[in-house]
């Protein structure tokens, strides 16, 4: 009798468990190669500044300036092309230049442009800063804003006293705002050292109001600017 | 030597002797005896009142009292298993008894249930959670709840997610059993929260200090046991309805459990529960955090069938949650950053309340069957077989624009998406006294893959690990010794790309680890447990694989491939004391750790796209933690009462010469308690106030942390609860408030101090409602 018990047992405690292992699995995973990710998300990759003389139509040196992260934010960091000299852009003193910025995936083939998008469908969504950030005002860094409306937004990099003066639109018809890809830029004095000049492009999908604050920050690049 | 045995217990036992002219030479012996089967009962407690002597009976069941002088005496016997019996002797002269000990209520007379496990106290400090503070708590998830036990605090992602910390360790150094198996999700990080609902249990409570040998690897901090009743064994429905409302967030939680034992086919019994939970925007003193809302959908079923010398038991549960995580915590990169720790609150600090969940938010699903059988081979031995299947799928959601496509198709994938199986088996074998030894033996395997789809964060990885161990406890007279030892393999096998070309990374690890402990139960006031041992670590993937941003913590991460166990040796004590008004319990402990892994910031900074991101690089350190829990009870009167209890950690790693970083600071806190007397069909009623205070933690390293850590702080809060019974249907009510003053303040182990208050006053209600449906009786 006991035998039996102790035979009946087992096999009711085999029952279970083989019951327990035969659960239909969900999706049972299994450690073979993972498809890498097919880049569906927007991934940004290069941010390029060009800056071209306004009356002579003639691209300064160095420009287009560059900066390129070859996985958009993923774990490989980014550098300046050049082998970094890109990071510093020369301007003369007196001078009014013309600017535009393009932002690329070049993950994609053939190379992707977010700035199309950011110009194009998106643009009210998106806002471009030069020092933009209003924690950071100091008299030589972050901007003074001179004129805080559409159109013509304009500021005044401390530091460096460039003015920027943005003459692009977006595509909102009831309250349109400046974009702030293209811009004419005026430089006064020299300068006797280089002052930042952050690029900050903000995504700021129905909380645009010309302002740094709303959103979130896509891209930022941190350039350095001397005036001679 | 039976005979010196005796002798040194005499001596052990003296206190109370008293001498009297009269012939004070008579000996009292005895032997215990079980009323249904008349099995001996060995380590039986025997009492002698007036003059107070206590003794053991040995493991034949007897028991000898000496030099006792003539007269009647009353014997007080005590046996687990056993309901007390008092009896009274006259004595005069030698004699010899024989006490019959009849089953307590809770062993059947026609099932003999003989489920009990050995009896073996552990060694190992064991906090458990009353059922009042249970009561009062019933509702908040895991981590909230088990804070009020003396040692243990969370470490916090906001008010919603929780992670229980004991002495300053958490995730992968604190094992968490869930109806006795290891939870396996994504434990390793800061922000995942253990996906267990707190109503499955009946019991909750913490084992302090290292107890690798019985559970193996990661119970290092201890383990906190998640154990839900036993299935009933009495031909009965029951069940248990709770209600919980709190206004902070303006929560709701509903969970109700049903159970039963079919009386038509003995020992068969069931049960069933679950669990819905949904709050909001939640509210510090002076802002809503916006995006705080949580959604718990929870069930689970227990079906057992237990005979006289087997059982078999199934249990299936599910947790499903989803998170939202406040927005302004979410960081893009050091400038963002920099404004948060220089803004100090969020940008929309006027945000409405709402249910809804937005992103950035974390969904989590996870499953959990288990199969577990006992078997007596004879009234001595024991073994038992338990499988589980674990899945957990972790899905995150960060702060980011939706794709065209993504608009478009409205189908979104998660930015961060994990599943981990885990099967665990477990076999024990363990034997009652046999000439005063109890023991145990054990083998365990775990079987484990993890799979990421999307961005890489941590790698696909197979998991093999075992282990076998084996312990046995002593006991003369009162003390108990334990000893046992323990070996581990564990095979890691990761998988990711590196550049293009897809890797494998294989890593052995093989570990010893051995503990002991003893218990002194120097007389019934006083109590000594100490407890001793080695246990270890294996580097989980994330400290050896991760390289890339943390989404939303605005940091850079990387890991070290090559790095290697970390092992601790550890001693804990705890003496208790009690007296008739008074208890105080005091844990003091040491942790002496090689090879202590931990996320160090290199000060230094790397660009992306995105911006400049500060890089934290894993380390390892020779660190130690040390501290001490304190616990204590006074009862005025039978009315009065108040309770205190405290904590310290004290930790230091020798490698940077420096405090160890994220520990928590000292506190404490008092609960003063008046019972009030029954009214009408108000029972059991009673006013509670108490207060939380926490210092401010300054034993932190220099220039470690984006932010210093904030001031200490206090909370006031209080409970009024009482039990209305109206004929046979109880209901047991509960109100109260947390942080009544509406305290602004910061806690240094919630990650969202450096961008916002902690959560302000809520009123929160408790109703449970005990259900008897069907009761043969």
């Amino acid at each position: 009798m006991k035998k039996t018990i102790k035979i009946a047992a087992f096999a009711v405690a085999a029952l279970v468990l083989t019951f327990s292992a035969c659960k239909p699995k969900k999706d049972e995973p299994a450690p073979t190669p993972v498809t890498p990710p097919t880049n569906e998300v927007e991934v940004v990759t290069t941010l390029r500044i060009y800056i071209w003389d306004s009356i002579t139509n003639v691209a300064i040196t160095g420009s287009p300036f560059s900066f390129k992260d070859s996985d958009g934010d993923g774990g490989q960091v980014g550098a300046f092309l050049n082998s970094g000299a890109d990071s510093v852009i020369n301007l003369m003193a007196n001078s009014t230049y013309k600017t535009r910025v393009v932002i690329l995936d070049e993950t994609k083939t053939p190379t992707d442009s977010t700035s199309n998008v950011v110009a194009g469908e998106e643009s009210n969504e998106h806002m471009i800063f030069y020092n933009g950030n209003p924690a950071n005002v100091t008299n030589t860094k972050g901007n003074t804003i001179l004129k805080n409306s559409y159109p013509n937004y304009s500021v005044k990099l401390n530091g460096s006293n460039i003015r920027l003066r943005y003459t692009d639109t977006d595509n909102n018809t009831t309250t349109p705002r400046n974009i702030g890809l293209q811009t004419y830029m005026t430089t006064s004095t020299a300068t006797s050292e280089k002052y930042p000049f952050i690029v900050t492009l903000k995504h700021q999908p129905d909380v645009k109001d010309g302002m740094y604050a709303p959103g979130e920050t896509d891209v930022e690049i941190a350039f350095k600017v001397k005036v001679k | 030597m039976k005979k010196y045995f005796y002798y040194i217990l005499f001596i052990l036992t003296l206190n109370s002797f008293r001498v009297t002219s009269q012939t004070c030479d008579l000996t009292l012996k005895g032997c215990v005896t079980d009323a249904d089967d008349g099995e001996h009962l060995g380590f039986a407690i025997v009492k002698l009142i007036e003059p107070e002597k206590i003794i053991q009976t040995n493991e034949n069941g007897d028991f000898v009292f000496e030099n006792l002088c003539a007269g009647q005496y009353k014997l007080y016997i005590q046996h687990v298993g056993c309901k007390d019996t008092i009896i009274t002797v006259d004595i005069s002269e030698t004699k010899k008894i024989f006490i019959k000990m009849p089953h307590s209520i809770n062993n059947l007379k026609e099932i003999d249930i003989m489920d009990k496990r050995v009896d073996m106290k552990k060694t190992q400090t064991v906090d458990q959670l009353t059922p009042e503070e249970i009561q009062k708590t019933k509702g908040q998830n895991l981590g909230e709840i088990l804070k009020n036990i003396p040692g243990v605090t969370t470490l916090n992602t906001g008010a919603t997610i929780s992670k229980p910390m004991v002495h300053g360790m958490q995730g992968n150094r604190l094992l968490i059993l869930n109806n006795g198996i290891r939870q396996e999700g994504q434990q390793w990080g800061n922000e995942h929260a253990p996906e267990i609902d707190p109503f499955i249990a009946k019991k909750l409570s913490v084992i302090k200090g290292v107890n690798a040998l019985r559970y193996g690897s990661d119970a290092i901090a201890g383990v906190v046991l998640v154990e839900p009743e036993d299935l009933p064994d009495t031909a009965a429905i029951t069940g248990e309805l709770n209600l919980v409302g709190l206004s902070n967030g303006q929560t709701g939680v509903t969970s109700g459990i049903l159970q039963g034992n079919f009386d038509k086919i003995k020992g068969f019994s069931w049960r069933l529960q679950g669990t819905l939970k949904k709050g909001g925007t939640v509210k510090t003193p002076n802002y809503y955090l916006s995006n705080t809302g949580i959604e718990e959908k929870n069930f689970s079923y227990n079906v057992g069938y237990h005979r006289k010398k087997w059982g078999v038991e199934m249990y299936y549960s599910q947790f499903n949650t989803s998170i939202g995580i406040f927005k302004g915590s979410h960081i893009g990169n050091l400038t963002d950053l920099n404004d948060a720790l220089t803004r100090g609150k969020p940008i929309d600090s006027l945000t409405a309340f709402t249910y809804s969940v937005s992103r950035p938010n974390q969904v989590i699903a996870h499953e959990l069957i288990k199969g577990i059988s006992h078997y007596h081979f004879s009234p001595k031995w024991r073994a038992q077989l338990q499988y589980a299947w674990q899945y957990n799928h972790r899905q995150e959601y960060d702060l980011r624009r939706l794709t065209a496509p993504e608009r478009q198709s409205g189908v979104i994938a998660p930015d961060m998406n994990l599943k981990i199986t885990s099967q665990t088996m477990d076999a024990i074998l363990e034997h009652d006294n046999i000439k005063s030894f109890r023991g145990m033996y054990g083998a365990s395997y775990m079987h484990q893959s993890n799979v990421y789809t999307g961005r890489f964060f941590i790698p696909n990885y197979l998991n093999k690990s075992w282990g076998v161990f084996a312990t046995e406890r002593y006991t003369l007279h009162n003390f108990e010794f334990e000893l046992g030892a323990r070996y581990d393999e564990k095979k890691l096998q990761s998988y990711f790309y590196e550049g293009k070309i897809w890797t494998e990374h294989p890593r052995n690890f093989k570990n010893y680890s051995f503990n002991g402990g003893l218990i002194w139960k120097a007389d019934s006031t006083f109590n000594l447990f100490v407890n001793g041992g080695s246990a270890w670590r294996a580097p989980a993937p994330n400290e050896l694989y991760s390289n890339g941003i943390h989404q939303g913590a605005g940091t850079i991460e990387r890991g070290n491939p090559n790095f290697k166990s970390e092992t601790c040796y550890n001693i804990t004590a705890t003496g208790i004391y009690k007296r008739k008004k008074i208890m105080v319990e005091l844990t003091a402990y040491h942790n002496q750790f090689q090879n202590f892994i931990y996320l160090n910031p290199s000060n230094s900074l790397e660009l992306t796209i995105r911006g400049a991101f500060p890089v934290f690089v894993y380390k390892q350190d020779n660190v130690r933690i040390s501290g001490l829990d304190l616990k204590t009870e006074y009862s005025f009167n039978h009315y009065f009462s108040f309770i205190a209890k405290g904590m310290i950690v004290r930790a230091w790693n020798y490698s940077i010469k420096d405090y160890l970083i994220f520990m928590p600071a000292d506190r404490g806190d008092i609960n003063l308690k008046l019972k009030m007397p029954s009214y009408k069909y108000f029972k059991s009623s009673y006013f509670q106030i108490n207060n939380q205070f926490v210092a401010k933690q300054w034993r932190v390293p220099t220039n470690a942390d984006f932010a210093k850590p904030p001031s200490g702080y206090y909370l006031l809060g209080f409970d009024i609860g009482t039990t209305v019974q109206i004929k046979k249907q109880k209901l047991l009510l509960n109100f109260g408030a947390t942080n009544l003053l509406n305290t602004v303040y910061r806690e240094y182990l919630d990650r969202f101090r450096y961008y916002c208050d902690a959560v302000g006053v809520s009123y929160n209600q408790r109703i449970t409602v005990p259900l008897t449906i069907y009761d043969k009786k």
